[in-house]
């Protein structure tokens, strides 16, 4: 165990050092900052854009459906946090993992570690601690620039607040699966580009490819944090796919309890939604499986070889 | 020229050899069958719901309102090209980063320039043996995506039809190779191979991803699911009049947009496969027209890379490399 907290340690230490972490981790905060203002902005605007649309409904005599926003919840704001964290925390999380496993291998020093009293128990521990605290530390930071960005543009109450940091405590969860998986193909790949590509394959299928094939979203489309039409899903070929690939969406599960989280309708849709909590369990078993990986990776690869 | 020439070869082979070369085509194929596949359900859904609708008028005495859906065969290829905007741009950068990695690793660059081989026979050869190579792959995909059309949609292409779908294939070949020229600069340019790789895909994310989204996010009309304009019932003259009020978000959103040549791109592009409706019977000049502005930012990146690539391929300093 002690082993294993050096390890972490030592992890975390060489995270915050290595520049392209860093280079990443800017670009998340700085989208961090920036949705709030994007979110109210745009928020405000299209409430005007109602107005007027409704203003020129009266004038020609009709009557002005009630406005879609009018019970918009103080941190819808923050819609677009939930693309970034598929988006760029994804991406984070990925090069988090893959560092944590290729450092030691590019350093030629994994023969050094082992030749220690460490087992590959201590080693894996101390990784994934690492790893997971790393990602607590950006989650953290992130949840404090929303809810200071935030409190700025919208007055916050103690429940919104309970609920913002929930929303980053469930991005942590979703995040951790992407961090293990690039941990994983990092140790048992030889090659070092195909090692980081492996799981940014993963992340495209998760991300676009998934939800065309689950809600006949145009892989761009997925980008828009708000949840798709499904009507076009009363075709039987569709609604087929649906019902085969859905459970494993796990992008569309994050961005449905996210959205839930932060108190927007996630069933809006005339989608099959599914309970909430059965949504954030496959979240759950989404960073168990990414674990799995992680202990299958550590406890196949053969130390002596790097 | 000749230098060039066995360089390009050589580059070729490579990347033939290479474990990347068999999934990314494989993938990007793939991705063309799926997106075809659901871009012709949609369509097939949109029909039958537009019968249900008139049975339903008919069966109350009353005339149907709006035209039956058209069915446009390049349409369905939307999904195609939003791929080639994200899966092509990362084959760029693989493509870019392993034709600089692999001199890297081998310590061959010094080798190579002591023989007669100028800087630019160098950049040259590599340029076009990758070239080449984002050729093919866009040749299958483009033969895939014909292949789907036809028997999954069973639509076939007209003349015109096939002509714009080539202008969209090279239009992606000058995409693709853009990021390929910005990877190439930065594992130039970088030490360590696998910080320009995160570099790289941090632009990509940024231009590809990033930049798109919030425009897409702040357009009023993406905020309701099916469209907000929609959800009050307005038609398409009342949602400009409305929009006009607001002309300055709207440029701003757009700027926003115009600054990721993947937008430049994919207006281009759209515009060809008439995605967007107005374009569907227009001819190819007047497409090329209207979308100039467009198809010479993304020329314009792809040249910038090739420049960055010269400059930094000339610096002496390049081979303290090994």
């Amino acid at each position: 165990m002690k082993n294993s907290i050096i390890i972490a340690r030592h992890e975390i230490q060489s995270m915050f050092r290595e520049r392209t972490f860093i280079l990443l981790l800017a670009v998340f905060v700085a989208m961090t900052l920036a949705s709030a203002y994007i979110g109210w902005s745009s928020q405000h605007t299209i409430n005007q854009v109602y107005t007027a649309a409704a203003e020129q409904l009266r004038q020609s005599g009709k009557v002005a459906p009630s406005s879609p926003f009018a019970d918009y919840p103080h941190l819808a704001l923050l819609k677009n946090m939930i693309i970034y964290v598929i988006l760029i925390g994804g991406l984070l999380a990925i090069s988090t993992g893959y560092a944590a496993g290729m450092r030691e291998r590019k350093a030629g020093v994994l023969k050094l570690l082992f030749s220690r009293p460490i087992s590959k128990e201590d080693f894996l521990l101390g990784k994934l601690l690492g790893i997971s605290l790393v990602l607590a530390a950006v989650i953290l930071l992130a949840a404090a620039i929303s809810a200071i960005s935030s409190a700025f543009l919208v007055s916050l109450n103690a429940q919104d607040v309970i609920h913002l940091f929930s929303f980053y405590g469930f991005s942590w969860v979703y995040l951790l699966g992407f961090a293990f998986l690039g941990f994983s193909f990092a140790l048992v790949k030889d090659d070092e580009v195909v090692a980081l590509l492996i799981p940014i394959i993963f992340w495209i299928m998760i991300t676009f490819v998934l939800p065309e094939l689950t809600s006949a979203l145009y892989p761009t489309g997925s980008l828009n944090p708000t949840l798709p039409q499904t009507d076009i899903l009363q075709n039987p070929a569709l609604q087929t796919m649906h019902d085969t690939v859905y459970p494993f969406s796990i992008s569309e599960h994050y961005k449905e309890s996210a959205a839930t989280i932060l108190g927007m309708k996630a069933t809006g849709t005339a989608a099959p939604v599914q309970s909430g909590i059965l949504n954030a369990f496959k979240i759950f078993c989404w960073m168990l499986l990414g674990l799995a990986a992680s202990f299958a990776a550590v406890y196949s690869f053969d130390k002596s070889r790097w | 020229m000749s230098n060039s020439l066995v360089i390009a070869r050589k580059e070729f082979k490579d990347i033939l050899h290479s474990g990347i070369f068999l999934t990314v085509l494989l993938l990007l194929l793939a991705l063309t069958a799926t997106s075809v596949i659901v871009s012709s359900f949609v369509f097939k859904s949109q029909v039958d719901s537009y019968q249900s609708s008139l049975h339903i008028l008919k069966e109350l005495g009353k005339q149907p309102g709006g035209p039956q859906p058209e069915l446009f065969p390049l349409n369905l290829l939307r999904g195609v090209i939003d791929y080639l905007e994200i899966v092509g741009a990362i084959l760029g950068i693989l493509l870019g980063s392993l034709t600089i990695a692999r001199e890297k690793n081998t310590q061959t660059l010094k080798l190579i320039l002591t023989r007669p081989v100028s800087r630019k026979d160098l950049l040259f050869g590599k340029m076009l043996g990758n070239a080449v190579f984002i050729g093919i792959v866009l040749v299958f995909v483009g033969s895939f995506a014909l292949l789907s059309l036809v028997f999954v949609a069973g639509a076939a292409l007209t003349l015109t039809e096939a002509a714009k779908l080539l202008l969209v294939l090279a239009i992606s070949w000058i995409y693709i190779m853009a990021f390929f020229s910005l990877a190439a600069f930065l594992f130039l340019s970088m030490r360590s191979l696998s910080n320009a790789l995160i570099v790289a895909f941090t632009i990509w994310m940024v231009f590809v991803l990033i930049l798109p989204q919030i425009g897409d996010t702040m357009d009023p009309d993406n905020q309701v699911p099916g469209g907000f304009f929609n959800s009050i019932y307005f038609n398409k003259e009342q949602e400009k009049q409305v929009l006009a009020k607001f002309s300055s978000y709207e440029t701003a959103r757009n700027f926003i947009e115009e600054l990721s040549v993947t937008k430049n791109y994919e207006r281009t592009v759209f515009a060809l496969l008439g995605i967007k409706p107005e374009f569907n019977g227009m001819q190819v000049p007047d497409i090329l027209g209207q979308k100039l502005f467009d198809i010479l930012v993304v020329m314009l990146f792809f040249a910038a890379g090739i420049l960055a690539d010269y400059s930094v391929l000339n610096k002496k300093d390049i081979l303290v490399w090994d």
